[in-house]
């Protein structure tokens, strides 16, 4: 049996409920967040993650929209044409809000202007790595070794325009060596003919390539990032190989359509940060071979900082190298 | 004997009540999702990631599992009763399996397919257990000259497999090899064949087209020969194989084991060619060819052993070498690094309550599937009891949700639409659709893999006749191509004298 | 089945008629492989080491127009079936509801677009019964709804103008 004052509660709340969205109520219903790749990599996992954790401190569930296709690009543009209301929010990372200013020339969105940005979730440094029984131990032998055999050096990427491709590029153009790039669809592709000899290396982020580097079936050193990664302590860094240029740290984020009510904004900016101090969320990204970003990297104004800052400098790698169009 | 303490290890993890119920679950689910036209493994098990995230590692990868080969299992079911493959794996199956349903013989085909699948499960889940660190060695013996050679011979195979008109099962391989060149171009980002539509900027995904030529095509074809599809209706004969298909059977399903857990296990997605490989020398050793694309057991029973063995040793490229072979196995990386779990070496050593754990798991979950197809026989087979009139447009709609769900994307359901229509008019001028599916899906990796081969050699062509691999199955292919075409010519010229 | 279709039974082979299923395929498959070839004259076939893009859809649909040729020419020769009545009511209406159903489905929800697809894929069969199929239709749309949405979680829209998502 219901008591009085509890059924006037229940219709009280009913009727708030109805009532005009307000940022009061924020959010009401399932939050959508959209992928632009496929599930099961580095990408969709650390959104589910964050997702799941966002959830609980919004009240509502995050739905993951997987909509793969054009390098991210199909996914982004989704996001950026989603009603701004704050229930779709988006996935992005280096690749898809930054370089492919760079090589995709039909980029229907710009991401300098187009978004209003929650935040840097997680950072993945780069780093070279080569197959164990290749002759170069170091960096700097690596360096000679890639000097003295120019195209008989075989480096195989993840696709044009991959984040993969764009490391290869930036290193070779510090060292002013072209090799010979070997095309793969995917990592698992690529690391298949390292550890089979077929190809000397690749240049990837320290969360796909750390288990093979950690079991000894690859080598990897020239790490891209100030200071050695906790995941893989034997790695150098590629200042300690004397290459200190060497800076390439991939980091994703999360986004949410241009022009969203500010209060909603602020709410969804507010979980994106605070989820990062939360222990499971952080033990899930260390394992993932991320880096949750210092304090005062976090949130969406440093984000827009950083990617107006590598936008600038992938427009000048992929203009050095004459041009790079993403598959 | 070290071997047999992992394998009481691996039993005492896999029996133990809760993993039972999840490798129960993930079986009945990946049954139900293989079943249903359109939704594939990748996006029910990517849908699964998390809420796998609150079960222990061992648990979360055994539920997957059983998701993965009982949608195998559930993947023939349709490709038999309704003539769409759900999975490249299963076209095959269509060919003969769907011509037995029609003659009433869906309990017959469904059985063998259910038996072969799951002989074939303990014979490859044996050989995980004896040989899975040897057996990934030699896989990374394949180099990409090694690969397209493969790609080479597994084209060769589809011109035998070809029922009608040589010329023309050779043009739907072509055609299949330049639709997969459809898209982006992985090397250079330039655009091909895409006429300025940006949405085909990927290329075409497996499922538009199988479900169209396939699916949507059959419907038509139906609704154009009402004769056809009542067949199908009237009679339904008995559930199980007899003796008899047994004996057919016995053979290619040991030779279709055989093969699968060979081609499973090479990290290049060798899979996909098992079936195909099985029904061409399945064919090959027939005493009457012709039964074959009219209903012939062995048609049924060696391609679904051998697409079942393949995808229990895809497993070995993933636990041994971190390497996954497919998108699937792809998903499985992932949930096995939401779990800090490394795929690699190091898991037999590091972490052998999983390793032996998901080995046993794999056999009883075949054990379990078994259990669960067998009874389920003569439900599907009364669901062909369904008036036609209500059946196609239920087909309709589980197509066009499981298209839309690969990417959430509409384009693919319009696609899909255009490929039906393709399909239609494939149909009504005699084309067989099986090898367009099978050039579409080894043409991207034939192409993939000349072009690693050629840059790795820097541009001599001598890298395949110096690959012995690669030697050795370019020389079959060439034998198996004169053998599939000189029987037609000289039939050609008869007829052409006979004028 | 469609009314439009006329002497549908031909596999049979009949008199010569001037136009063979076998002469059609040809063509489409010449006409195929010539719009692929100069579809692709752009790309390039590469050089040295590396293969380019071109060569392989080049090289392709040269062969396809080969093999093409070739039914052309065999057409003239040996069993020759009739091209057939060409069915409208099938294609119009199970591809039509296909289309209806992606037009649909981000709009108005599977909730609208499943029932939708069914019925008007029903109209394709003379033997289909209105109230029955629309019973049938939504029926099928709750089992959907069930299955997909709230068993498989896949991300499909319900009904976004009434519920939001």
């Amino acid at each position: 049996m219901l008591r009085l004052p509890r059924l006037v509660a229940a219709l009280a709340l009913t009727i708030l409920a109805a009532l005009p969205v307000s940022a009061q109520n924020f959010p009401e219903r399932p939050i959508t967040l959209i992928v632009p790749f496929a599930a099961g990599g580095a990408s969709d996992v650390s959104s589910r993650i964050m997702g799941e954790a966002m959830g609980k401190i919004l009240g509502q569930a995050f739905i993951i929209e997987n909509v793969a296709g054009a390098g991210g690009a199909t996914g982004s543009l989704r996001g950026k044409n989603a009603t701004p209301d704050g229930y779709t929010i988006g996935f992005g990372h280096m690749g898809t809000h930054a370089a492919s200013v760079a090589t995709n020339p039909k980029l229907p969105f710009d991401p300098r202007k187009d978004f209003d940005y929650l935040g840097i979730h997680l950072t993945t440094p780069n780093l070279i790595i080569v197959r164990k029984d290749f002759p170069a131990k170091t960096l700097q032998e690596y360096i000679a070794y890639a000097k003295a055999n120019g195209k008989g050096l075989k480096m195989g990427h993840n696709g044009a325009g991959s984040l993969s491709h764009l490391t290869c590029v930036l290193f070779f153009q510090l060292i002013n060596v072209e090799p010979t790039y070997v095309v793969y669809r995917g990592f698992g592709q690529t690391i298949n003919d390292i550890l089979s000899g077929a190809i000397d290396g690749t240049c990837d982020l320290v969360a796909s390539v750390s288990s093979h580097v950690l079991g000894g079936s690859a080598r990897g050193f020239g790490l891209a990032a100030d200071t050695r990664f906790p995941l893989l302590p034997d790695v150098p860094t590629a200042t300690e190989g004397g290459l200190p240029e060497f800076k390439a740290n991939s980091w994703l984020g999360l986004y949410a359509p241009k022009g969203i009510p500010p209060a909603n904004l602020a709410k969804l900016r507010d979980a994106a940060v605070k989820v990062l101090d939360d222990p499971a969320v952080q033990k899930h990204f260390h394992d993932l071979g991320g880096i949750i970003p210092a304090p005062k990297d976090r949130g969406g104004d440093r984000m827009l900082a950083i990617i107006n800052s590598d936008v600038t400098r992938w427009l000048e790698v992929v203009r050095k190298a004459g041009g790079v169009v993403a598959q | 004997m070290e071997i047999f303490d992992n394998i009481m290890l691996g039993f005492s993890v896999a029996l133990g009540l809760k993993n039972l119920g999840l490798c129960f679950l993930g079986c009945m689910i990946g049954t139900l999702i293989g079943v249903l036209p359109g939704v594939g493994p990748v996006a029910t098990i990517s849908m699964l990631l998390p809420i796998t995230f609150g079960i222990d590692p061992v648990g979360a990868l055994i539920m997957l599992a059983g998701i993965y080969y009982g949608a195998q299992y559930g993947g023939s079911t349709t490709a038999i009763l309704v003539n769409i493959p759900g999975e490249a794996t299963s076209v095959v199956t269509t060919l003969d399996g769907h011509q037995m349903a029609r003659q009433g013989r869906a309990g017959v085909a469904l059985g063998i397919a259910a038996i072969g699948s799951f002989v074939a499960g303990c014979i490859a889940t044996i050989i995980i257990a004896l040989l899975a660190v040897p057996m990934a060695r030699m896989a990374l013996l394949f180099k990409p000259a090694d690969y397209f050679a493969l790609m080479i011979l597994g084209l060769m195979l589809a011109v035998v497999l070809a029922r009608g008109s040589i010329p023309k099962a050779i043009a739907m391989i072509l055609a299949g090899v330049l639709l997969s060149t459809v898209g982006r171009d992985l090397e250079t980002g330039e655009e091909r064949l895409i006429f300025g539509w940006s949405e085909l900027d990927d290329g075409i995904d497996f499922a538009v087209i199988a479900m169209g030529v396939f699916g949507f095509a059959e419907i038509l074809r139906n609704l154009y020969m009402p004769e056809s599809r009542n067949v199908v209706q009237a009679t339904i004969g008995r559930l199980l194989p007899s003796r008899l298909d047994f004996r057919q059977s016995f053979w290619p399903i040991i030779r279709g084991t055989g093969l699968g857990s060979f081609l499973g296990l090479l990290p290049g997605n060798g899979a996909v060619l098992a079936p195909f490989a099985s029904y061409s020398i399945e064919k090959k050793l027939a005493t009457d060819p012709s039964r074959f694309g009219c209903g012939a057991i062995e048609g049924v029973a060696g391609p679904e052993s051998a697409n079942n063995a393949g995808a229990q040793t895809a497993f070995i490229p993933l636990l041994t070498l971190g390497i996954p072979p497919n998108a699937v196995m792809a998903l499985m990386v992932g949930a096995m690094t939401i779990h800090n779990l490394v795929p690699g070496p190091e898991i037999m050593t590091k972490q052998p309550k999983l390793f032996w754990g998901m080995i046993a798991s794999m056999w009883i979950g075949n054990l379990m599937l078994i259990v669960i197809n067998l009874p389920m026989i003569g439900i599907w087979v009364r669901l062909l009891k369904v008036p036609y009139r209500l059946l196609f447009p239920a087909i309709v709609l589980f197509c066009c949700i499981g298209i839309y769900s690969v990417n959430n994307n509409p384009v693919d359901v319009y696609l899909t639409a255009a490929f039906g229509l393709l399909g239609y008019v494939l149909i009504r001028l005699d084309f067989e659709p099986a090898p367009l599916l099978l050039g579409f899906v080894l043409g991207r990796l034939l192409e993939e893999k000349l072009r690693q081969a050629m840059a790795i050699s820097r541009g001599s062509a001598w890298t395949f006749v110096e690959h012995r691999i690669a030697a050795v199955m370019l020389a079959i292919s060439v034998v198996a191509l004169i053998i599939a075409v000189l029987p037609s010519m000289r039939q050609k010229r008869n007829i052409v004298f006979a004028e | 089945m469609s009314g439009t279709a006329a002497g549908a039974s031909g596999d049979n082979p009949v008199r010569p008629p001037g136009i063979t299923r076998d002469l059609v395929a040809g063509l489409l498959l010449v006409t195929v492989a010539a719009g692929a070839f100069f579809g692709t004259t752009d790309l390039s076939n590469g050089e040295g080491a590396g293969i380019g893009p071109g060569l392989m859809p080049r090289g392709i649909a040269l062969l396809l127009g080969g093999v093409g040729a070739l039914i052309v020419v065999l057409s003239f020769f040996g069993a020759r079936a009739p091209i057939g009545g060409i069915a409208l009511r099938g294609p119009l209406f199970v591809l039509g509801s296909v289309v209806l159903f992606a037009v649909s489905i981000r709009t108005l929800g599977l909730a609208f677009a499943g029932p939708l697809a069914v019925i008007v894929s029903a109209l394709a069969d003379r033997d289909s019964r209105p109230l029955e199929i629309i019973i049938f239709a939504a029926a099928l749309t709750l089992l959907c709804v069930g299955l997909f949405k709230f068993a498989l979680r896949l991300p499909i829209p319900l009904a976004p103008m009434l519920l939001g998502y």
